[in-house]
């Protein structure tokens, strides 16, 4: 059996002491800093981002995908106790979470999330060791025109999929490419796009964008106006579930899985459409559906079981095309190549102890989560109370320190400013900072697969179309495009947004 | 018909700033760099097209915008942060090599603090110093970077 035999692989690095210590305390600070009002996963992720740079790349990879998990986790406890959400994919939590609180069942709340998180976890990771290897078998298959289609309808995607207006997201994604190939031509080695400057030889130094762009803009942002947080419950007792609560949300959480399982592969969708649509779901066909929406456990186990089955799904075209379906899986490819790893369908065959070790480490991180979260629930909900000010300082000493000893000079610096303002700028002018990052990653990718497939054409471009596969992938993003233009479609993706938000 | 004036909106700003980046990327790459052919592309014609692309994409967003004519309120800038926080990044890059990690964190953290403009002075000096030894402990001590803590011009 070589599914066996790859996942006592995966076991024995994942739980290597080093590892699982690393494990632990990505869950742990992802979780610490997850659960600060206003520093969602990506931020999160992107400050802790030059912790990592020391480590060897398994433990680098298993710390940051704890870190995830965790700060998916303090997402879904600012949501329910604070009717906060930490991130957009556990918006659609505090509907019922948040009124659950209110009435007085907060820990029932966060016991229905970690359980169900849980449970979705360990299925989601099955799927990932399963559909992993053959779906790189296929990857190996494709020939530059194919690749560069793939990266064409995982951007589009990503577009079709993200909030707000559709032309704005396209810019963004055009102006991450061009960001993405300042620097070097790998071809000719002509310095490129750098207005003349020796420090941008290397390229835009990645983790100042993304600690810039999510990090500092959301900071400046929260920075407009006098907050306004209002904490519901200072002790959570009750962090159990009866009998009956698990019956209830035993379907709730399965059909949760499922969607998720489903919705985290697709490129741009991951986590957050995953909540949506379980949530759409079981308004639909749970037996208690009137309750929903009034804090229904229901409406707490299907959203968060979906999240967390699609941010673990997320990883498979991650791991074996080298495709970030988001934006946090293209800050895991950026450590991936910080780490000197070019993600892509060669990890498996060339690196099988980081490929499984990884997988295997997603439900390590999972089950700490359960284990660590429950009963350290009370020095979370004391971290829901750290003043903004303090906050504000922590974020950014931790950002510059960070950053400052993985470059070493003073440039990056300015960088990390440049891109906090120009973060700040475009979310006031209403442009989702993601599908820029999504860009900035794929872009000389997508550069050096448009070359080499010209180069086996003889420059002819009607490779991308006479190539079946190829083609395939244009067709169906030619059709993404044109269903998220058509007016009625329009109409209805904006209500669904909004209804979201 | 009634002329409305043409006010700015969020559409028209970013088209514009999309369309000005664009050309910026684009003249880079058609006036600096050899663009090559089809067959075999100089370093080039990828961000020459994808610069061109975004400046048009970013004129037809401006475009679009200048016939919607809604009024938009948006929240007052928070100027003592724009300014401060940038202000205090490179404050640090620059003052860590001749003063070293300790002296960088503190202005940084004296800087952010007061950015947020919800604390008296005596408080954030307090924070500033929690802040530093508290980065210090971590990333001195507990990761071992190699920054140093005082640097050269005080040694």
């Amino acid at each position: 059996m070589e599914f066996l035999s790859n996942l006592a692989l995966g076991f024995s690095v994942a739980l290597a002491a080093k590892n699982i210590f690393f494990c632990f305390l990505g869950a742990l600070a992802g979780t610490l800093v997850g659960v600060l009002p206003g520093v969602g996963p990506l931020a999160t992720i992107a400050i802790l981002l030059p912790v990592t740079y020391t480590m060897a790349p398994d433990s680098a990879l298993i710390m940051l995908a704890g870190i995830y998990y965790g700060a998916q986790y303090g997402g879904s406890t600012t949501a329910i106790l604070l009717n906060l959400p930490g991130e957009a994919s556990s918006a659609i939590t505090t509907l019922d979470g948040y009124q659950m609180a209110r009435r007085g069942m907060a820990g029932k709340a966060l016991a229905a999330a970690g359980i169900s998180s849980f449970f979705a976890g360990t299925v989601a990771t099955v799927i990932v060791a399963l559909f992993a290897a053959p779906l790189t078998q296929v990857a190996m298959a494709f020939r530059p025109p194919s690749y560069f289609s793939m990266m064409v309808l995982g951007l589009i995607a990503s577009v079709v999929l993200a909030h707000g207006s559709v032309p704005k997201a396209i810019a963004m994604v055009l102006l991450g490419l061009l960001l993405g190939l300042v620097g070097t031509d790998i071809y000719t080695g002509t310095a490129r796009l750098n207005l003349g400057l020796i420090e941008l030889t290397d390229g835009v130094d990645f983790v100042a964008l993304a600690i810039g762009l999510f990090g500092l803009a959301e900071i400046l942002r929260n920075l407009e106006q006098p907050e306004n947080r209002e904490v519901l419950t200072r002790k959570v007792t009750g962090l159990w579930l009866s009998w009956q609560d698990l019956r209830r949300i035993a379907w709730p959480t399965i059909r949760g899985t499922g969607i998720g399982s489903i919705l985290g592969i697709l490129p741009g969708g991951g986590a957050m459409l995953a909540s949506f649509a379980a949530y759409i779901v079981e308004k639909k066909v749970s037996k208690n559906r009137a309750e929903m929406g009034k804090g229904a456990i229901e409406g707490v186990a299907a959203p968060e079981s979906a999240n967390n089955a699609g941010s673990q799904t997320a990883f498979i075209p991650m791991l074996t095309l080298g495709l970030p379906s988001n934006a946090v899986m293209a800050l895991m490819i950026g450590a991936m190549i910080l780490q000197g790893i070019q993600p892509g369908p060669d990890i498996i065959v060339k690196q099988p102890g980081l490929f499984w070790g990884l997988i295997v480490s997603m439900w390590v991180g999972n089950l700490m989560l359960i284990l660590l979260n429950l009963p350290l629930i009370g020095l979370w909900v004391r971290f829901l109370t750290v003043p903004y000010p303090i906050l504000v300082v922590a974020v950014t000493a931790f950002s510059a320190v960070g950053i400052y000893s993985a470059s070493g000079t003073a440039f990056s610096m300015l960088e990390l400013s440049v891109f906090s303002l120009l973060g700040y700028v475009f979310m006031r002018l209403g442009c989702e900072p993601a599908p820029l990052t999504l860009g900035f990653i794929l872009g000389p990718m997508m550069e050096e697969q448009l070359r080499r497939s010209m180069l086996m054409s003889r420059g002819d471009p009607t490779v991308f179309v006479t190539e079946p596969i190829s083609l395939g992938f244009l067709i169906v993003s030619a059709l993404g495009l044109v269903l998220v233009c058509a007016p009625a479609i329009a109409r209805r993706r904006r209500d669904a947004f909004a209804e979201e938000a | 018909m009634t002329e409305t004036p043409l006010r700015m909106n969020s559409d028209i700003a970013a088209g514009l700033l999309f369309a000005a980046l664009g050309a910026g990327f684009c003249g880079q790459a058609l006036f600096g760099l050899r663009l090559g052919t089809p067959f075999r592309m100089g370093p080039g014609y990828f961000p020459a097209v994808i610069g061109g692309l975004l400046c048009l994409l970013g004129l037809a967003i401006a475009l679009a915008g200048t016939r919607v004519a809604r009024p938009e309120s948006s929240p007052p800038l928070p100027w003592k942060a724009i300014v401060l926080i940038p202000t205090g990044l490179l404050l640090f890059g620059l003052v860590m090599r001749p003063l070293g990690l300790i002296a960088a964190l503190f202005l940084l953290s004296l800087l952010a603090g007061f950015a947020t403009g919800q604390m008296r002075a005596s408080r954030i000096v307090l924070l500033a110093i929690v802040m530093t030894a508290a980065c210090v402990a971590i990333f001195s001590f507990g990761l071992g970077i190699g920054l140093p803590l005082i640097g050269d011009l005080l040694r």
